[in-house]
């Protein structure tokens, strides 16, 4: 009887319900929430699906699924980091093997490899004027930095803070991974959610800046862009802003790959598995792991909400910042630049466009501002990196 | 040798981040974002200008007009000469005259035709 006892008891004390923790009960209602919005709601489900899942794995009591039996060698910096006698790396939850991927910046450049072979630099080389909306949109990082510190974050927390501003997933994690790697996890569920959140959170910011009669003006039509100019400027981009700033070079580097595959035409092989194949393949590790660095032991505390709070604030100035720039060009060009296309240089490919699209659409439905607002789309997703790179070069070591 | 940040070889590894030093930070990073993107712009629009003045020689030029007989164009009104018909008849002809000056854009008393002759295969 005895026996039968003890069995049962360490059948229960090993068990997960035993273990349970109320901040593991908290991450897992987080998650649960989150495949909602994915599933349900829809908002970013490609990221949202892989990053729920994986808080919820993360947060299963003695699954030990992101187990570092290095002590630290394969990214865990948490307190409880130790080294386990006897056991060899292999022997790791196999979470924390794959973040490997994620600690070493592999994925987030295999990333913007394929977001690069999706990308069309077409409406930004028809009308240059893009790039300076693109530099305005990264406003919000600066600020929000300005801000980090005021709340007493470290200089190299504040910089990975502040690059949620930019709007763009892989340039956030690349950026945190290599400043404040413990801080990885609320940085990229901050700018994965509210990337996703851009539908809501872009559109008063744009009434609040704008008048009617701006939101009206319909911009005239783009110039043909030849494929010679569209080869010809991944490699110029690439080779004038790694000289600048060399810290960026495998971020943009990768990105500007991509798009050369795309544009060259003798490649469509490479170019059709950068955008599909490996693209869903990094997604889904990427997503699994960076939601699986959010370990209720680790993620609840003041720090994150912090967080939160200044990645809302970086993306809300951003917006602003696009804005008032497209305001200025609006009255220097005697009305022919809509200044709602300014809110796209924020990134978030290409749901800041379609923002300034619906938002111009509400005004005039007859106004067509898509093509327009990609331009400075895709010129926030090289501010941001450009961006990502000065902090880099800054604060790096 | 380890890279140091920007920050650290200016102020030194213990520096404190003051409020001056971080509005300087964010002030200097910012105009860098719109210095390079700047940069990058003028790259696009010289890049834009070469290549649309070069499309525009490469364009294919308007067709030249039709070389017309030097002699003195006759009025408006009258035409001279006569045209050979093989197997068509006179109203068949005048209607293909008629098209061919409506198509060229060419007036009918500036067109000479030789002949007009039905072809073989629509015997």
């Amino acid at each position: 009887m005895n026996l039968l006892v003890e069995v049962l008891r360490g059948v229960w004390e090993s068990s997960g319900f035993y273990l349970l923790t109320w901040r593991n009960l908290v991450m897992m209602g987080v998650a649960f929430v989150f495949l909602y919005l994915a599933i349900a709601k829809k908002f970013e489900p490609l990221l949202l699906v892989p990053i729920a899942f994986g808080i919820l794995l993360a947060n299963l009591p003695g699954a030990d699924i992101m187990l570092d039996t290095t002590g630290g060698m394969l990214g865990d910096i948490s307190e409880s980091a130790h080294v386990v006698e006897g056991a060899h790396w292999y022997e790791s939850g196999v979470l924390r093997i794959m973040y490997v991927g994620v600690k070493s910046s592999v994925f987030p450049c295999l990333i913007f490899m394929g977001v690069g072979a999706m990308t069309d630099f077409g409406p930004l080389l028809s009308n240059p004027i893009s790039l300076l909306l693109g530099a305005a949109a990264q406003l919000g990082i600066y600020i929000a930095f300005i801000v980090a510190i005021l709340l007493g974050f470290t200089p190299t927390e504040a910089a990975s803070i502040a690059i949620i501003g930019g709007a763009d997933g892989p340039t956030a994690i690349f950026l945190a991974s290599k400043l404040a790697a413990h801080l990885l996890a609320p940085i990229a569920l901050a700018a994965y959610s509210y990337m996703a959140l851009i539908p809501i959170i872009q559109p008063p910011i744009m009434k609040l800046l704008t008048t009617e009669k701006e939101r009206k003006v319909k911009m005239t039509q783009l110039r043909k862009v030849s494929k010679t100019e569209k080869i010809i400027f991944p490699i110029v981009v690439l080779t004038l802003v790694a000289l600048i700033l060399p810290s960026v070079a495998p971020l943009l580097g990768m990105f500007m790959l991509g798009n050369l595959f795309k544009e060259c035409g003798v490649v469509e092989r490479l170019s059709d598995t950068a955008r599909n194949a490996l693209m869903n393949i990094v997604t889904i590790m990427l997503g699994v792991c960076v939601g699986a660095t959010a370990n209720g032991a680790d993620f609840i505390q003041l720090k994150t909400f912090k967080i939160v709070i200044l990645g809302l604030m970086a993306f809300s100035f951003s917006t602003a910042g696009g804005i008032m720039i497209g305001k200025l060009l609006y009255i220097i060009t005697k009305g022919k630049i809509n200044p709602l296309i300014g809110a796209a240089g924020v990134s978030a490919v290409p749901m800041a466009a379609r923002v300034a699209q619906n938002e111009g659409a509400k005004t005039d439905p007859t106004n067509f501002l898509l093509m327009h607002a990609m331009g400075p789309n895709v010129a926030g997703v090289i501010g941001s990196a450009v961006a990502a790179g000065f902090l880099l070069i800054m604060f790096g070591n | 040798m380890q890279f140091l940040g920007v920050f650290t070889r200016i102020y030194g590894e213990n520096a404190d981040m003051t409020t001056s030093r971080t509005l300087l930070v964010s002030f200097v990073g910012f105009m860098i974002v719109f210095l390079i993107l700047g940069l990058l712009a003028i790259f696009v629009k010289s890049m834009g200008t070469i290549f649309d003045k070069l499309n525009e020689k490469k364009k294919p030029q308007p067709m030249p007009k039709a070389v017309l007989p030097a002699e003195t164009p006759l009025p408006e009104n009258q035409s001279e000469g006569s045209v050979e018909l093989i197997n068509v008849s006179e109203e068949d002809a005048a209607v293909i005259m008629a098209i061919v000056s409506h198509q060229s854009g060419i007036p009918l008393n500036r067109l000479r035709f030789n002949s007009i002759k039905l072809s073989e295969e629509e015997k």
